[in-house]
């Protein structure tokens, strides 16, 4: 019970964090509370913050919620709850509609925007990047994408393996979910993967990087193909029997003779 | 297909269905809210097409359907009910319309820079890339549905198929609504999710927060502007951690659970205020209902915090009201969570 409570703390600071946004919620509650009696409203909102409180704090209630609902990782989504945007709106709204002509309340918005922006972060600065094609995928992973179905063609390949490096793990099936690969996203958070899987992650995560275990699993696999750093171990591959078919950017595009290692196991 | 062929499409199944299945479930255009017609009913018609999704989707994942199955049936039953809603009220729709584009030459000057700031944050989202890991099982879910023609029986990971139904997320397929909106229109679902839906959602979790400003001022129009002007520029300025509704909404509303914290969670609150404010019928606990469906269909998420937060209000507002049968009503709204959490943990292992 004490680390629910210990952790409803640790959500709270996590999700609000250092900026004024907690200041303004607080603010926003003050001005209910102590605005004009009788207003339905302001007990509506109170009563629900001090109900949703209670449920958070009490250790009881987050224990089960924690254990049994929503996981303690993420505990801090209870806050999606309050309305606290509303809450903060609704105050300014109201006390700007309060000024009696309409230049207070044109000076009162601008001021009360201009402090908003002045006091935190645009939002848009760091998490958005020019789009790198239509998809808004890395470039690479389209081209790949199609290398591997126009090889394939070419070859006759009518069931496409692929091994790719981290960085292009989570988004080759986002665009082509007819390549099968050993492992997702699941791989680079350690969750549970096949035997197999987890042999070709550690040998494509060794340093040097362990060709031998890789061929042979991807082999057993069925993953003709392999994408890897460019001009990384280009020699060590063609010696296993990949056979370079492309590049784009940072990376090598291989396929693998799978007749070569039909019969070899490790 | 061309462009416009598959972007017409796109327009109808989220813009011209919603609306008209919203018309058919609203209580009818009363006089003082002629004008919030066709926005009050788009978004009511966007909760009663999720709900009716999730109801229609779950029976179709547990006995394998294929995604075109589902199509077909969902198709139809939206085509049913817009059939409906045309035959009954093409009469007010028109007149809806005809208000509404006379009420846009009397906006006021706070409503003008509402409309620039959405307008550029609508811009950000179809111009501009975030790149969000989550996506890789999400939308790889989306477009592995469509690829295959199945229903979570494949893994978004690696392309096996599932030995069993990945618990934490079947239950909310949000996903595989990605995959229909992408199968019948014809556009990969890394487009539609990354830059066609997002405005789209954009808009509607602000025409929510006007359906709120609405309730709180009782219409006034002016306050409602600026209720929402603030609104607009807090997201963009002080969601200072990833974990806030505000940096969702901005950054990846196209998943679920975005989806959840910034439209859906805000209507909740949206339909307490309404009971609150005595503008509620009797009609409207079929919109209650199909929320909570929808809530759940968009995130596990919303299986238990939109019970969280229908229990929080049900409480408050029978206390408020002092009407007890006020909290049975609406907890009775909240059974589909309680039936999703018991599949969940019996059906499932909870795992």
């Amino acid at each position: 019970m004490r680390e629910a409570i210990l952790q409803a703390i640790s959500s709270y600071r996590i999700f609000f964090g250092d900026g004024i946004y907690l200041t303004l919620g607080i603010g926003a509650v003050t001005y209910l509370a102590v605005k004009g009696k009788g207003d339905q409203k302001k007990h509506f909102f109170l009563g629900f913050l001090l109900l949703f409180s209670f449920i958070y704090l009490c250790p009881f209630t987050a224990h089960v919620i924690m254990e049994y609902c929503i996981g303690k990782n993420v505990y801090w989504r209870m806050f999606w709850i309050v309305p606290v945007t509303v809450l903060i709106a609704y105050m300014f709204a109201s006390m700007i509609s309060c000024l009696g002509r309409k230049w207070q309340q044109c000076i009162a918005i601008f001021g009360i925007c201009l402090a908003i922006m002045q006091s935190g972060i645009f939002i848009y600065r760091e998490n958005f990047s020019e789009r790198q094609n239509r998809y808004k995928l890395y470039m690479e992973i389209p081209v790949i994408c199609d290398l591997i179905e126009e090889d394939a063609g070419k070859y006759g390949i009518t069931e496409k393996g692929l091994i790719v490096v981290n960085d292009l793990t989570a988004q080759i099936r986002q665009y082509d979910a007819s390549i099968r690969m050993p492992y997702g996203r699941n791989a680079l958070r350690n969750e549970k993967i096949s035997k197999r899987a987890s042999d070709i992650y550690a040998a494509m995560n060794e340093d040097p990087l362990d060709v031998n275990t890789l061929v042979v699993k991807a082999a057993d696999g069925k993953y003709q193909y392999l994408v890897f750093y460019k001009e990384a171990y280009r020699e060590e591959l063609k010696r296993a029997g990949y056979e370079l078919i492309g590049d784009v950017g940072n990376y090598d595009i291989y396929r693998l003779d799978l007749e070569r290692y039909s019969n070899t196991k490790l | 297909m061309e462009l416009w062929v598959r972007s017409g499409i796109l327009a109808v199944m989220l813009g011209v269905i919603p609306l008209l299945a919203g018309i058919l479930c609203t209580s009818g255009v009363e006089k003082n809210m002629l004008t919030e017609g066709i926005l009050l009913s788009w978004a009511k018609g966007f909760v009663f097409c999720f709900g009716l999704f999730q109801i229609l989707v779950i029976p179709c994942i547990f006995t394998e359907q294929s995604l075109t199955f589902l199509c077909v049936i969902y198709g139809g039953f939206l085509i049913l009910l817009c059939g409906v809603s045309l035959i009954l009220n093409w009469r007010k729709i028109l007149s809806m319309i005809k208000r509404e584009c006379r009420s846009l030459c009397h906006i006021p000057w706070a409503g003008i820079i509402v409309i620039f700031v959405i307008l550029f944050q609508m811009y950000m989202y179809a111009a501009y890339m975030h790149v969000d890991d989550d996506d890789a099982f999400y939308l790889a879910t989306s477009t592995t549905s469509v690829q295959t023609d199945t229903l979570f029986q494949v893994d978004p990971y690696s392309g096996e198929e599932y030995q069993a139904f990945p618990s934490r997320y079947v239950l909310s397929p949000f996903p595989v609504f990605i995959a229909v909106l992408s199968r019948v229109s014809g556009i990969h679902a890394a487009i539609l999710a990354h830059t066609l839906l997002p405005p789209v959602l954009l808009l509607l979790a602000y025409v929510v927060l006007g359906m709120i400003g609405y309730q709180l001022f009782h219409g006034d129009r002016k306050k409602i502007w600026i209720f929402v002007l603030i609104g607009a520029i807090l997201p963009m300025f002080l969601s200072t951690t990833v974990y806030m509704q505000g940096s969702f909404m901005l950054l990846r509303i196209w998943q679920g659970k975005a989806v959840l914290t910034a439209v859906l969670l805000p209507f909740l609150l949206y339909c307490g205020l309404c009971i609150l404010e005595g503008h509620w019928k009797k009609k409207d606990w079929i919109l209650l209902a199909a929320l909570m469906f929808a809530c759940c269909m968009v995130s596990s998420m919303g299986i238990m915090l939109g019970a969280a937060m229908l229990g929080i209000l049900g409480i408050v507002l029978a206390v408020l009201k002092r009407d007890a049968a006020l909290l049975v009503k609406m907890a009775m709204c909240g059974i589909p969570n309680i039936l999703y959490t018991a599949a969940y943990l019996l059906v499932l292992g909870g795992k």
